[in-house]
């Protein structure tokens, strides 16, 4: 009995031993674990006493174990309304998992953990404690946050571009709105302009016609447009206009059409540059019809009234004459003066009228040459003692210069040459007060080169431009001279062209004038006439 | 020093007086958080010279050791860092925090009632020796009282209790401002030590 009791005992001892030596390794394995646990966790208790934590949380938190152990656990907490919430949560809950909550270490700084709550119950289901897990996320939320807060930026960059967009979009299309106002101006300035305008495009394709166009050439608008030229002449109203363009649209100043009867068109054409390219070209059609007729009608009256008066100018020309010469009586000397003064004027009357009856016949298209070979040298001989005598008349020097013993011969109208060098000489010794006039004959290149220089009171400045047009008598040549007609040079200029020459002049007030003009002739005929 | 008042070389001696080794284990992981190094070499040969030959790095909470053991290192400290009653209570606090059996005993902490008369049962499981008895509460006046009787061991070690039993009601009451004070003990005449502990 004692034996068995002795047994018993040294069992009981034996298996309390073996109780605590894997009470002790278990204790040992727990404590192993609580070390190598990278997750910080802290277990509390139903109080929210932290009652244990492990060496992550201490390294995790900042504090020491004898530090933290006994402290209310919501004083790890960054929001204590979020801690107390959480505190309240507990007790009815038993699992939180991955809550996103920001904890303070003890040394204040701020951390995002995502925190896992188990609670712990006992046998009867009674709480025991919580057990509270932190996951570190602040590098997961400050990376979160890096990329929120570049994608707010990139989204403020893009808004500010939107922004910037829709002001650009906003001005683009106000600007749109001002070019439709300022292209609705200028179509409306096209459609209702009196000339008839055409535009071509850089391919030569109508791109645009306004209703005078239409009404020119009885054509509807859009039977014009994306036509080319070759296309448009084919349309007979437009053939002429086509013809005086030729192959492609060139620069034409002032050309004057006449598309049917009742309809004469001053065509010009513009080029339309921009930014130094051309973009098209402009045809502007002026109708010059009215002015033409009235024109007409002008020269149509000054033509019939000046042969009117012709008739009895030469009468009393010749009557003026007969008196002059006594072929009707012996005169005396007092008769002889006013005689001759009445002849004079009468001779100016003459002069006058011829050159009007020229200006009309020029205007009317009826100042017909008869062109024949002459030699221009003869010409002006023949002219020559006239100016010489009015020249002495006048006291003043004159000197004709041929640079050249032979000159070819030109077909021209003499009497029409004849006419322009008799203006341009007399011009030149009529205003000139002294000195002297120079009349040369040369040679330049294909053409005759006629100059006559004088050292006379010379064309203002300001008058030049208007030298050639018709009835124009410059402010000093109307002081110095009351006869002329203003005529002369305007009949010069259209005969010396007409010839196919030029007609210019150089002048200097006060100091005296040249004019040139020039006569072409042909070289071949030249040889021609040598060799014969 | 009071250690000296008192013979202690009995308590030294004496191997029935078992305490369990969790206490002493939390005091020398509180020593090596506190302490340098040099001062736990002092400290582990004062021990030593007690009479207790004894690896502190191997000391097992679970297991039981003489109650001198435990009270060698208090002394130790006493002598080697100059520790008195007030860094004696420091530690008192401390050990429960650091504590493994503690965690035995987490069942327990989760209120005040339960807490408190679960005390005993806590006590059996570290001390074979002494009785902790539960004689009152006031929730009211906002205190409790616990008593120990059969426990002689040294005023130090009452102090070291002092700290102790601040901490465990800490942890029931959920409150850190807690005081615990020896009101009667045996070494000033009293049949009994009686700790009050308020709030």
């Amino acid at each position: 009995m004692e034996n068995e009791t002795q047994k018993d005992n040294s069992d009981l001892i034996l298996e309390i031993q073996n109780l605590q030596e894997s009470l002790n390794s278990l204790v040992k394995y727990i404590d192993e674990i609580n070390t190598f646990l990278p997750l910080p966790f802290c277990y509390i208790n139903p109080l929210g006493i932290i009652i244990n934590v492990n060496k992550s949380f201490v390294k995790f938190f900042e504090y020491e174990e004898t530090e933290i152990i006994g402290n209310d656990f919501t004083i790890l907490f960054k929001d204590s309304n979020e801690a107390v919430f959480l505190k309240k949560e507990l007790k009815k809950i038993n699992e939180i998992k991955g809550k996103e909550i920001t904890v303070l270490t003890k040394n204040k700084v701020e951390k995002i953990v995502a925190i896992t709550i188990k609670t712990k119950r006992d046998d009867e289901g009674n709480i025991n404690g919580y057990f509270i897990a932190f996951t570190d996320i602040t590098p997961l939320r400050k990376f979160q946050k890096s990329l929120e807060e570049k994608a707010k930026e990139r989204t403020a960059e893009l808004d500010k571009s939107r922004i910037a967009l829709m002001n650009i979009l906003e001005d683009v299309e106000k600007e749109r709105n001002r070019a439709e106002q300022e292209s609705n101006k200028t179509l409306a300035i096209i459609q209702n302009f009196t000339d008839g305008l055409l535009v071509f495009d850089k391919e030569g394709k109508v791109s645009l016609a306004n209703p005078q166009t239409e009404s020119f050439f009885k054509i509807k608008v859009q039977d014009l447009i994306g036509k080319s030229l070759s296309e448009l002449e084919k349309i007979p109203t437009l053939n002429p206009l086509i013809q005086l363009f030729g192959r492609e649209i060139k620069r034409i100043s002032k050309k004057e059409l006449q598309t049917d009867e009742n309809l004469i068109l001053e065509v010009s054409t513009i080029p339309l540059i921009l930014r130094e390219e051309k973009i098209g070209d402009l045809v502007i059609l002026h109708d010059i019809t009215r002015e033409k007729n009235i024109e007409r009608m002008k020269s149509e009256f000054v033509s019939i009234s000046a042969h009117q008066l012709r008739t009895p100018l030469s009468a009393i020309k010749w009557s003026l004459k007969m008196l002059l010469d006594g072929d009707l009586g012996p005169i005396n000397q007092g008769q002889k003066e006013f005689l001759e003064k009445a002849y004079a004027s009468n001779e100016r009357m003459i002069r006058l009228i011829n050159d009007l009856l020229n200006v009309a016949k020029i205007e009317e298209g009826r100042f017909l040459f008869s062109p024949q070979l002459e030699d221009l040298k003869e010409i002006i001989k023949e002219q020559f003692p006239i100016f010489r005598e009015l020249a002495q008349k006048k006291g003043l020097e004159i000197e004709l210069i041929f640079k050249k013993d032979r000159y070819p011969w030109v077909k021209i109208d003499k009497e029409k040459i004849s006419l322009v060098i008799q203006n341009l000489v007399e011009n030149a010794i009529n205003y000139t007060k002294q000195g002297k006039i120079t009349i040369t004959l040369d040679i330049n290149n294909d053409n005759l080169f006629f100059s006559v220089k004088d050292t006379g009171i010379g064309i203002p400045e300001s008058q030049k431009s208007r030298i050639f047009s018709r009835f124009f008598r410059g402010e000093n040549a109307i002081l110095s001279e009351t006869e002329g007609t203003g005529l002369g040079l305007f009949i010069a200029k259209n005969i010396v062209e007409a010839h196919g020459g030029k007609i210019w002049f150089e002048s200097k007030e006060g100091k005296g004038t040249t004019f040139y003009f020039t006569i072409p002739f042909s070289k071949e005929l030249e040889d021609l006439i040598v060799k014969l | 020093m009071k250690n000296k008042q008192f013979d202690i070389s009995n308590i030294f001696q004496d191997q029935n007086k078992k305490v369990k080794g969790a206490c002493a284990k939390a005091i020398f992981n509180y020593l090596k958080a506190k302490a340098s190094e040099d001062d736990l070499k002092k400290i582990k040969e004062k021990i030593q010279s007690y009479g207790f030959n004894i690896n502190l790095d191997k000391i097992s909470p679970v297991k039981m050791y003489p109650i001198g053991l435990e009270l060698a290192i208090i002394f130790s400290l006493s002598e080697v860092l100059n520790w008195k009653e007030k860094e004696i209570k420091e530690l008192g606090r401390n050990v429960p925090k650091l504590s493994f059996i503690v965690k035995f005993f987490i069942k327990y902490l989760i209120s005040l009632e339960k807490g408190y008369k679960s005390s005993p049962i806590y006590w059996k499981t570290h001390f074979n020796f002494g009785i902790l008895e539960t004689p009152e509460i006031n929730k009211k006046e906002k205190y409790l009282i616990l008593v120990l009787k059969d426990f002689s061991i040294h005023p130090l070690y009452c102090k070291f209790l002092e700290g102790y039993f601040e901490t465990m009601a800490g942890f029931i009451l959920g409150k850190r401002d807690v005081s615990c004070n020896e009101t009667k003990c045996v070494y000033r005449g009293d049949n009994y030590h009686e700790f009050k502990i308020q709030w």
